[in-house]
């Protein structure tokens, strides 16, 4: 149970950073390490997805946003997701549902990553952030109470996509994460090299299976203990009575 | 062999994932650089004294955007153009031929001589306009005076073939196609394992990425992008595809007003509706000298936003428009003219 305590203190610390403007500091120069609105108006860091559309549109070659998005990803690859990104925390309370993941299908977050980073070079806009749910939960309405936003019609798109959001995420744990969410494509490609890492050791595992049920991103840990969709949440670890799954965080390669 | 294989596929994905972040870097750098080539089809020109000859000048649009204004004047050379003004717009991917008239003077030179051309237009990518300039160079033969001088009209600097030639989207669609198919081949395959060689490069991209990027002051240009709030960028506004026209009612409400009033408009130069905002201002300015406004850049003085209350919990919002002897501030563009004369019309 100590991974489990671990990670919601990881989780309410971003959620505490997430909104820490709410103190009245501001925006500060920081890259949020998870999908979480800079329009929000209590965020003191900016969405790097959000970001990287901005300076593709600006034309700037991102050598801060590259840099940044080495040290998350070198530092826990998807572990962000699992341990602090706010969103991720919101999938994680409706994550009733844990269902098998379909591999193939999971792909389709990085088709979305693809179309925003296109899109925004191709109409020198930032139309994901018109889609994205993160804005219309963090943005939309906070502004909306604040009378800056009004009903009208991209304020009822982005309500939709909330919406679609939302209920995907109670019919399928973690739908959001599995299947959509552009920063957790970009981090899983950091997942296989991070230093905070599941581990399996083969010669405990009987092969049970109880890890597979409580996994909220319907992965099989037993076999596929470095999936690029693991979110290093630790359930699996916490759940194996044999004690064949541990996490660890390593600076040293492991092959 | 069978052992070895495994290792060879995993250094092409690393080579392959290196290959594609590169593209990721290249597609953005993409967007400040020229997008027109030019080249003197005929080279050279022989024109005899005191009479315009025209020279073909083909014009190939390399990229995705149109090219605007595109027009042509000399630095140095014997002759003189006639019309600098080439073409008004020309669209994606397409390729002109033009004519380029040229004349020379009864007392030019006799000879072959190099003339330097300036060609300069511009291009926008959204709200971003970039002016590109550009040299060229044409051989100028000058010979002597026909008897009987040519002097009739100008040619006409149309396009005289214009052609749409695909062949250049290659250099756009290659290497996006190869950057997909290297970050498909990445995400179908399982990624590279961790060799102390990975950690180490990846270090090293850390290392290069942070210090280069902060030395640029990126990290205050991300924190200028996440301080500014862009009413249409996130989806609270729609994006305005038109540019505004003040109504009659409004036109005779602005001309009604009798007393001097002096706006302040917040922009920036990436919004997407604040040119918007601008127009309108600008028109009311136009009809009633009364009105004043100066329009302030947020990204370049973000103190004068701070000190106008610009800034609602932590978020310079633009477009914001404010009064300055009422103080009161107009956000976003949604019926922004009926708002706009509400705040012109309140007595101070």
């Amino acid at each position: 149970m100590k991974i489990a305590k671990g990670r919601r203190l990881g989780q309410s610390l971003g959620l505490l950073l997430g909104f820490f403007g709410a103190t009245g500091i501001g925006m500060t120069h920081l890259i949020f390490p998870g999908l979480h609105c800079y329009a929000c108006p209590w965020a003191i860091s900016i969405c790097p997805i959000g970001l990287a559309q901005n300076l593709i549109i600006f034309g700037t070659v991102p050598y801060y946003w590259i840099g940044m998005m080495v040290v998350y990803g070198l530092a826990a690859g998807r572990g962000f997701c699992g341990w602090f990104c706010p969103f991720g925390t919101l999938n994680d309370l409706l994550s009733f549902r844990k269902v098998k993941i379909r591999d193939a299908v999971s792909y389709s977050k990085f088709l979305v990553l693809a179309a925003t980073l296109i899109g925004a070079w191709l109409f020198a806009d930032t139309i994901f952030c018109k889609l994205c749910p993160v804005a219309s939960l963090e943005a939309s309405i906070p502004y909306l109470f604040m009378g800056v936003a009004k009903v009208n019609r991209p304020f009822l798109i982005h309500m939709g996509t909330l919406a679609v959001t939302l209920v995907g995420m109670v019919l399928i744990a973690r739908f959001w994460c599995r299947y959509l969410c552009p920063m957790g494509a970009l981090l899983s490609l950091f997942n296989r090299v991070s230093f905070l890492k599941l581990r399996l050791d083969k010669t405990r595992c009987s092969g049970c299976a109880v890890c597979t049920t409580e996994c909220p991103m319907g992965i099989e840990p037993h076999y596929q203990y470095d999936n690029h969709n693991c979110i290093k949440c630790g359930r699996c670890v916490d759940s194996c009575h044999l004690g064949a799954l541990s996490m660890e965080v390593s600076v040293k390669g492991s092959e | 062999m069978m052992r070895s294989c495994p290792r060879l596929s995993r250094r092409l994905r690393a080579i392959a994932s290196v290959l594609a972040l590169l593209g990721m870097v290249a597609i953005p750098l993409a967007a400040q650089n020229p997008i027109l080539e030019f080249s003197f089809e005929s080279d050279p020109v022989t024109i005899p004294q005191a009479s315009i000859r025209s020279a073909s000048l083909r014009v190939e649009n390399i990229s995705v955007h149109e090219a605007d204004n595109i027009e042509i004047a000399l630095l140095s050379g014997p002759i003189e153009v006639t019309a600098g003004e080439l073409i008004d717009v020309l669209g994606a991917f397409s390729d002109v031929l033009l004519n380029v008239p040229l004349s020379a003077d009864a007392d030019a030179r006799i000879g072959e001589a190099l003339a330097q051309f300036e060609l300069t237009y511009t291009y926008c990518i959204g709200d971003l306009c970039f002016q590109i300039v550009e040299e060229v160079s044409l051989g100028i033969d000058v010979v002597a005076a026909l008897t009987v001088p040519i002097d009739g009209p100008l040619p006409d600097p149309i396009v005289a073939k214009p052609v749409v030639d695909d062949g250049n989207a290659w250099r756009i669609v290659v290497p996006l196609g190869l950057g997909l198919l290297l970050a498909l081949a990445l995400i179908a395959s399982r990624w590279i394992g961790r060799r102390w060689w990975v950690t180490l490069l990846l270090v090293g991209v850390l290392a290069v990425g942070l210090g280069y990027g902060i030395s640029l002051k990126q990290d205050q240009q991300a924190q200028s992008i996440g301080a500014v709030l862009c009413t249409s960028c996130v989806g609270i506004e729609e994006t305005p595809h038109r540019d505004p026209e003040l109504s009659d009612d409004g036109q005779q409400r602005v001309m009604a007003l009798t007393e001097r009033i002096e706006l302040l408009l917040f922009s920036a130069p990436w919004c997407h509706a604040c040119p918007y905002a601008k127009e309108l201002v600008r028109q009311v300015t136009e009809l009633n000298s009364l009105i004043t406004n100066q329009v302030i850049d947020v990204d370049e003085d973000r103190d004068a936003a701070d000190r106008n209350g610009i800034i609602q919990s932590g978020r310079t919002i633009v477009p914001a428009i404010l009064r300055v002897d009422t103080g009161e501030v107009l956000f976003g563009i949604e019926d922004l003219e009926e708002r706009l004369m509400t705040l012109l019309e309140e007595s101070p």
